[in-house]
Formats: structure tokens, C-alpha cells, sequence
């Protein structure tokens, strides 16, 4: 069976980078100013630590398999097992997406429409969230080509923005929480962080080139050091007050005196980052899709961006009002789901079968459109591709054919 | 159908099929046999005709075979014929048939001669310095024209009829061992499988050529210069030339190309690179200018600075139209002068711009029912999209669609909009080759000719984005003289 490579390590270095920031801008700088105070920033730096080590394991774990996702799962848990967690861990990704997602709307509809503030202004995301959840894991890959540049810009143009009102002093002493706090904080925002679990629908998929791992793993650092940075600035902005700033991406950079002077074209680097962000906020709706479609598969394949997205629509314009108690949920105890399933489950998956994957044991059945060899499909990367070798799993064996 | 050996057979046959008055059936003597010469009269070169076969029919003695035709007929052009039932669209095309009694098969010599336009600057691609010649409508003279650029044995044409009527001849154009094989055999199968009534232009056959219908990218590039079109012949891609159309095709397309201008191949780099730098940041502020200023006076007052607010502010006073109504019609305006413009004979056109844009322009803003931060913007706009012509519809319709969402549902619309845009064009792929590369998927060492023009000698490789079968452009020793001392010293101690 063909297995064509869908993506670069480059991809996915750059998927991180766009991905793992923006989600954490909104109104989680607020909630941990509120837990850990001036220590909110080792909350996020513990989060960052957890997702850094499970991104690690997992690549070292799967550097010599050819397996992927589903592969593993199928492997351990067997068919109608593998299926089972399928579905399990689509629930835990709309878990995952839904506080996301409010946050951004409640952040459109109550910061950017000053005069009119419509819920309706939020719908062209679904239509996005539809539409990009019917597209193929390569086109993801691609995007994250791009992506990475309103990214870095936006971040870079905001924290410039920010750096003239900050007072360093604030952050000090270090730890004055405690260290309950620092870790309350932390355990309440894991429904935030834990954007590792994404990497599992990357392995086995990607060409693996000379430090592939160290380039991902620097991506992770990168992209968790902007959080960082971003949880540092604010509280030297804000400090005691950091925990009422519900909307932290509009405040932080509002009170520049160069903006007093000539408008708030920060907005540009808001405008850049909420791009980026709202490709951020989709990506548990995109894999949710995924995981559906492997589980219970349908031929038509835009039937299940459509429920999901609806059903994300229906629940937040449903329960707008008790958002209060969902927030509370969602940062207590469904810490613990999301620990299992974002770091935890990982990590056993790829410990389990990773390292060394009996021949007889290794996955065979790849039905998923988008690592099945078309008509026509090509390897990104283009003419670079021309001639190159690609892998063939037979029988156990590793065989090389040419492409074309 | 066989020709028969009775020329009053073929000549019945034939008479039937082409019963029209520009059709000409000639009666002459080839020595002592009857034969019949068929042309069309208002197409065929009769200088041409009398030379090579009136002449050589009256020098014929007596005729016995084949042979001694062949001796009197010297024309490398000439063709034999045995198929009845193709002579009458050969003479129809413009070829001469000649039919000798007792004879069962007929010599065709193409002597067509139409009218035909001369070599010229192409309107659509001025350049300031480099070659000013254009392809015209005669397919032979866009052939000649490549070949005197590209004088390689390697440089392969290959010609099929595509029309019902119109038996139009396409070219396909490529170099033999740069193109992608599967790429020419694609081509040509799609080129064979298009069945229509005439083709009178190359947009036609583009039409067919790309793989989405529905898609309001182009998906096959264009150029009507013959330097332009060599260059992107060795890239890799593959031409299409359509006889009667000036305009050559290319396959595969890149979003790209149409940001670069011939003039940065024989500019200096640095304003080569500022010119595309320039000429992307043109098409975006057209595209999305007019679409975030509305949505911005609608939705987002504290986006706009205080100074320039106020500006706004004294413009609209009194203007009875919305913010996002006041720019649809100002654009609706300025797609209708942009269209008369084209459209209108050259003499009338400056009483249109005149009329169009200074006098409906200033009267509007005078009479309070356009404000003019939007005519300005609009003006701005609509010259932004002219940096890059090649676009201007494409892009043109995006702006509406982002004006309309823009108006209706602020700025987070446009970036979700963008972000739409974005995903269709990034997963676009036509002829396997994807239309946002170099950028997405990333592939770093065609940078050199993207946004940024590198210099002609960094430019070693032929673009990795585009599938092709030599990869090299130039040779490494031409390049580093270094290396090429090194690997000619090592040669040396192997020997």
C-alpha cells in the first residue's frame, strides 16, 4: 500500500507556531491574573512544560514507526475499540474548542461591533469552521505555510505597542502567590493549553528529515514563549487590575501614547492576530470532523463539519447566559479530562506501540481520503518531489518504489 | 473513401461537396492527361500556384507514372493523398489539390496566403527595455518566432485540429527534456477530448483547460510575447498556440506569475523586487480598501484616528446614502467607465474619462450625494488594480464580495472572508501543481524569482513548484568557478 507523505516537519514546526498562541490571548490572561496574580506567567509556563514533554515523548516514541493516529489506536484497542475512543476523543475535542470559541465571539461581538453588538457578526466563522473542516490534513499543512506570517507580525506589532507602558516592577516579587496558586492556575487553564494532542494526527504522516523532532520541538518553545511574553506584558500593564481585563487583546495595547495620538492602528496587529486565531479556534472542530469520519465514516464527507458546527453554534447561542457556570466547569473539573486526553493518552499511545512496532501488528488499513494515493495527488513540496523515493509498507518490509 | 482513377468521378464527388463560389476547379493538361486543380481563390497564393504547379504542368511532356510527377513537382511542402473524403477539408484550409486522370491519388500543396497583421508591441505587455515584438493571429509566425528564440532540436511542436467548423490548428509547445511527460500527455488528451463548433480565440480552449469550472482564479496563464513565453517554456510549463489568437497559453499556472512583469527580468533586481513588492501591495489595498473603510465608518469608529474622523465626519454631512451604498454605486460607476472605456471607439474614450472622471466625478461630490474620502478611495482603488491587469477582473470581483460583506458585517467578516479565500487558494491545485507555490507549500529556492527577484545568476534551478524534468537551469561550473576547480583537481589525482 502506497503511503504518500503528506506534510513536512516544516508544516508542522510552522502549524505549532500559528496554533498554539492565539487561543490563549482572550480572557485566560484574566482568569489566571486572578488565581496566580503576578506569578501567571509560571502557570503558563508549567502548562507549556507538560505540552513540551508530551510533544517530545510522543516524537521520540513514534520516530521509527510508520503508524499513524489511527493506526496506533487500531493496534491497541482493536476495531470496534479503536472506534470507541475514536469517538471519545471527538467529544473531548468539541470539549476542547467550545470555551475557545466563546470567548472569541463574546471578544467580536463586545469589542469589535461598539455600536452594534450582534451575534450575527460571529456567523461567518462557522462558515469558515465548515468549510476548512472539509478540507484534506495537506491543506492544513499548507495553511500553516502561510499562516505563520500574520502570526509573527501581529505578535511582534502588539507587544511593541505594549512595551512603552510596562512596569516590570509589578511581576515582582517572584512566587508571591504560592505555589498553590501557580498550580490552581495552571490545572484551571488546561483546557486552553494542550495543543500537543494535535501532533498525533501528524505522526506517521510526515517526511521525516534531519532534526525533524528539534525543529517541532523549537516551534513548541517559540510559540510558548509568545504566551509567555504575552502573560508577562499584561500583568506589567495591568497588575493588580490584570484580572478584570476580561478582553486582554484589546486592553493591552490600547493606552500607547503614540495610539493616543494617531488611532488605534493597533488594531491592525488585532486584526492579524484574531486571522490567525480564528484558524486556532477551529482546529478541535477540524479533527473532531476527522475523527468522526474515521469512525463512523460517511460518503458524504461535509455532512459532519456541517452537525458539529451547528451543534458549537446551537450550544453557545443556548447557553450564552449560563456561559458563567461553564467556565466554571470547564476550568475545574474538566481539567482532568483534559489532562488525560491531551497528555496523558498521548504519551501511553505512543509509548505503547511507538518505540517498536511488532511487523505482523502494523497498521495495514488506511481507508483516509487524505493519506490515499489519487489521481493526480501530489506530495507538497512539488517539483521538489520529482524523483524521490517514497515508502511502501508490504508484508512487514519497508520497500522503496518510485512515484511516478 | 479512396480517390478513384476516373477524374469525372472524383470530380462529381467533389463538386458536390464544396458547391460554393470562392471554390475553384481548374481544368488543365498534365502532358497528355486531363487534371483537375482545385483551390480557393480568395486564399490561396497564385504566385505560388503558377510557380509550383502551373509552370511544372506545362513543362510535362507525357505522363506515365508517378515518377515523372514527382521529378516535375519539387515542393517539400507537397503531400500525397489517397483519402477522397479529406481532400475537400484540405482545400477549404487553403491547400491546392491537383487530380490527374488515371491517377488514384492527388498531390496537395499548402499555398495558403491570408492577410495577415504585422509584428507589433504587444498592448497588453509594454515593456521599457527588453524585445517589443508580439505574437500575432498566424500560427506559422508564432512558430517562426519561438524558434528564433529557442533554437534547440529539443523544441518540440505538435499540432491538432480542434472545431467543428472551424478546424482551428492548436499547437502544442514544449521542450522536450525540461517538460513534464505526464504533464504533455494530460495536455494533449484534454485538448483532444474538447468537441465545440469553432474555436476563434485561445481563451476558448483556456476554457476548457482548467480543471475547477467553477473557480474565479485563472487557472491557465497567458502572454502574447514570445521572450516571455520561451522563458516559461524552459521553466517547464507547457505552451498552447492558437492559430488566429495572439495570445499563448500556459499550463501549469501559478498566482504568482502574474506578479511578475517582463520588465523585471531586464531591470535590476532591487527594482524588480520593489516593483512586485509594490505591485501585491497594490492588488491587497484595492481589494480590501474600500471594504474595510466602509466597515469601518459602520462598525468600528475607533479604528479611524481622530483627525481623519472628522474629516469623514464634514464629507458624508448630508450624503443620503449609507456609508456601504454610497461606495457600491461609486464602484458600480467606476466598473461601468472601465467597461465603456474598453469598449468605446479611441476617439470617444477621452470624452468618457473626461466626462466620467472629472466632470460626474466633482459633480457628485459638489451636489453632497458622494463624499470624497469615498470617490478618492475609489479612484485609488480601481488604479491599485491596474498594477497587475492580468488579475483585474478576478480581483475586481473579490472586492465587491468583500465590499458587501464588509458593509453588512464588519470587519471580523472581511478576516473571515480573507481566511476563506485563503483555504480555497492554498488547497487549489491545477495539473498537480498547487497556485499559491512557492509560498504554500513553502519551497524556498524558488523565492528567488517570487516577490523577491534574485540575480539571474543566483537563479540556478528551474522553479521547483512547477514539475519538470531537468531541474538545473545552470550548470554549477558556470556558476562557481571554485567548485569547478576543485572537482577538475580531483579529477586530475583520480587520473
Amino acid at each position: 500500500m502506497l503511503r504518500t507523505q503528506t506534510l513536512y516537519d516544516r508544516q508542522i514546526a510552522l502549524f505549532f507556531l500559528s496554533v498554539v498562541p492565539f487561543t490563549k490571548f482572550f480572557t485566560l490572561p484574566s482568569l489566571t491574573a486572578g488565581i496566580s496574580g503576578n506569578d501567571m506567567w509560571i502557570s503558563a509556563i508549567l502548562n507549556l512544560v507538560l505540552d513540551i514533554v508530551t510533544v517530545l515523548i510522543v516524537l521520540s516514541a513514534c520516530k521509527k514507526s510508520n503508524v499513524d493516529f489511527f493506526g496506533l489506536i487500531e493496534n491497541i484497542f482493536g476495531k470496534v475499540g479503536g472506534k470507541i475512543v475514536l469517538i471519545l476523543y471527538a467529544i473531548f475535542f468539541l470539549l476542547k474548542g467550545f470555551i475557545p470559541i466563546c470567548e472569541q465571539k463574546d471578544y467580536v461581538v463586545l469589542t469589535m461591533y461598539l455600536a452594534l453588538p450582534k451575534i450575527a457578526m460571529f456567523l461567518p466563522f462557522f462558515v469558515l469552521a465548515v468549510y476548512l473542516c472539509c478540507k484534506r490534513l495537506r491543506v492544513i499543512g499548507r495553511l500553516s505555510d502561510v499562516l505563520f506570517i500574520p502570526t509573527v507580525i501581529g505578535f511582534v506589532l502588539l507587544m511593541a505597542l505594549t512595551i512603552p507602558n510596562l512596569e516590570m516592577g509589578a511581576l515582582l516579587p517572584i512566587g508571591l502567590s504560592g505555589a498553590k496558586n501557580i498550580f490552581k492556575a495552571s490545572y484551571s487553564s488546561l483546557n486552553w493549553y494542550g495543543d500537543c494532542v494535535y501532533l498525533l494526527f501528524f505522526i506517521g504522516r510526515f517526511k521525516r528529515e534531519k532534526r525533524s523532532n528539534l525543529k517541532i520541538i523549537i516551534a513548541y518553545i517559540v510559540a510558548g514563549l509568545m504566551v509567555v511574553v504575552f502573560s508577562l506584558f499584561f500583568y506589567a500593564t495591568f497588575s493588580s487590575l490584570a484580572f478584570r481585563k476580561k478582553f486582554a487583546l484589546t486592553e493591552i495595547s490600547k493606552y500607547t501614547t503614540v495610539i493616543n495620538n494617531i488611532g488605534r492602528f493597533d488594531f491592525i496587529a488585532i486584526f492579524l492576530i484574531l486571522f490567525s486565531s480564528a484558524f486556532a479556534t477551529i482546529m478541535p472542530i477540524y479533527f473532531a470532523c476527522m475523527l468522526l469520519q474515521r469512525a463512523l465514516p460517511l460518503k458524504k464527507h461535509y455532512i459532519y463539519p456541517l452537525i458539529l458546527s451547528l451543534l458549537i453554534m446551537i450550544l453557545m447561542f443556548g447557553l450564552n447566559e449560563y456561559f458563567a457556570s461553564l467556565e466554571s466547569f470547564f476550568t475545574g473539573i474538566a481539567g482532568i479530562i483534559f489532562l488525560i486526553f491531551s497528555n496523558l493518552l498521548p504519551i501511553v499511545l505512543a509509548l505503547s506501540t511507538g518505540f517498536r512496532v511488532p511487523n505482523n501488528k502494523r497498521y495495514r488499513g488506511d481507508k483516509d481520503n487524505s493519506i490515499r494515493k489519487r489521481d493526480g495527488e501530489i506530495n507538497d513540496n512539488v517539483g521538489v518531489d520529482n524523483g524521490e523515493n517514497f515508502s511502501i509498507v508490504k508484508g512487514g518490509k519497508q520497500n522503496e518504489i518510485q512515484k511516478d | 473513401m479512396k480517390i478513384y482513377e476516373s477524374l469525372e468521378k472524383n470530380r462529381k464527388f467533389l463538386t458536390e461537396k464544396l458547391n460554393s463560389d470562392d471554390v475553384c476547379f481548374l481544368d488543365v493538361l498534365a502532358g497528355d492527361k486531363n487534371a483537375l486543380l482545385i483551390f480557393v481563390k480568395d486564399i490561396t497564393d497564385k504566385e505560388s500556384l503558377g510557380d509550383l504547379i502551373l509552370r511544372p504542368l506545362s513543362r510535362i511532356e507525357k505522363l506515365e507514372s508517378e515518377l515523372e510527377l514527382k521529378k516535375y513537382f519539387i515542393n517539400p511542402e507537397r503531400e500525397r493523398l489517397t483519402d477522397l473524403s479529406k481532400l475537400p477539408d484540405k482545400i477549404v484550409s487553403g491547400t491546392s489539390v491537383l487530380l490527374i486522370d488515371g491517377f488514384s491519388f492527388a498531390y496537395a500543396f499548402p499555398l495558403v496566403k491570408y492577410e495577415k497583421r504585422a509584428i507589433t508591441e504587444p498592448p497588453t505587455s509594454t515593456v521599457i527595455k527588453g524585445p517589443r515584438e508580439g505574437f500575432t493571429e498566424c500560427l506559422p509566425v508564432n512558430i517562426s518566432l519561438l524558434r528564433r528564440k529557442l533554437k534547440t532540436p529539443d523544441l518540440r511542436f505538435e499540432t491538432l485540429e480542434i472545431g467543428e467548423y472551424s478546424k482551428t490548428t492548436v499547437c502544442l509547445c514544449y521542450v522536450k527534456n525540461i517538460a513534464d511527460k505526464n504533464l504533455v500527455k494530460k495536455l494533449k488528451a484534454k485538448l483532444k477530448t474538447i468537441s465545440i463548433d469553432a474555436v476563434f480565440d485561445s481563451s476558448y480552449v483556456s476554457k476548457f483547460l482548467g480543471e475547477h469550472k467553477t473557480s474565479i482564479f485563472k487557472q491557465v496563464g497567458n502572454t502574447e510575447k514570445p521572450d516571455v513565453l520561451s522563458a516559461k517554456i524552459l521553466e517547464g510549463r507547457v505552451a498552447i498556440l492558437v492559430d488566429g489568437s495572439p495570445i499563448a497559453l500556459t499550463v501549469p499556472y501559478l498566482l504568482i506569475e502574474d506578479f511578475q512583469s517582463p520588465n523585471d527580468y531586464y531591470a535590476s533586481p532591487y527594482t524588480a523586487t520593489l516593483a512586485r513588492f509594490l505591485r501585491v501591495f497594490a492588488v491587497a489595498l484595492s481589494t480590501l480598501l474600500p471594504a474595510f473603510y466602509v466597515s469601518a465608518q459602520l462598525f468600528h469608529l475607533q479604528v479611524i484616528p481622530l483627525a481623519f474622523l472628522l474629516t469623514i465626519v464634514n464629507s458624508i454631512k448630508g450624503i443620503p446614502f449609507s456609508p456601504s451604498y454610497e461606495m457600491f454605486f461609486s464602484l458600480l460607476i467606476f466598473e461601468i467607465l472601465n467597461e465603456a472605456s474598453v469598449r468605446m471607439p479611441k476617439y470617444v474614450g477621452m470624452v468618457v474619462s473626461i466626462v466620467g472622471g472629472l466632470v460626474l466625478g466633482e459633480t457628485a461630490v459638489n451636489a453632497g450625494i458622494i463624499s470624497a474620502p469615498t470617490l478618492m478611495i475609489i479612484a485609488l482603488s480601481g488604479i491599485c488594480l491596474f498594477t497587475v491587469p492580468e488579475l483585474e477582473k478576478t480581483f475586481g470581483l473579490l472586492r465587491l464580495v468583500f465590499l458587501i460583506i464588509g458593509g453588512s458585517m464588519g470587519a471580523y467578516g472581511i478576516l473571515m472572508t480573507m481566511a476563506l479565500v485563503l483555504v480555497y487558494v492554498v488547497s487549489f491545485e491545477n495539473y498537480s501543481t498547487p497556485l499559491m507555490a512557492p509560498f504554500s507549500p513553502l519551497i524556498k529556492k524558488d523565492f528567488k524569482d517570487s516577490i523577491y527577484k534574485g540575480f539571474m545568476s543566483e537563479m540556478t534551478l528551474r522553479p521547483l513548484s512547477i514539475r519538470n524534468a531537468n531541474h538545473v537551469r545552470i550548470a554549477p561550473d558556470s556558476t562557481n568557478n571554485e567548485v569547478n576547480e576543485k572537482t577538475s583537481d580531483k579529477g586530475e589525482k583520480n587520473a
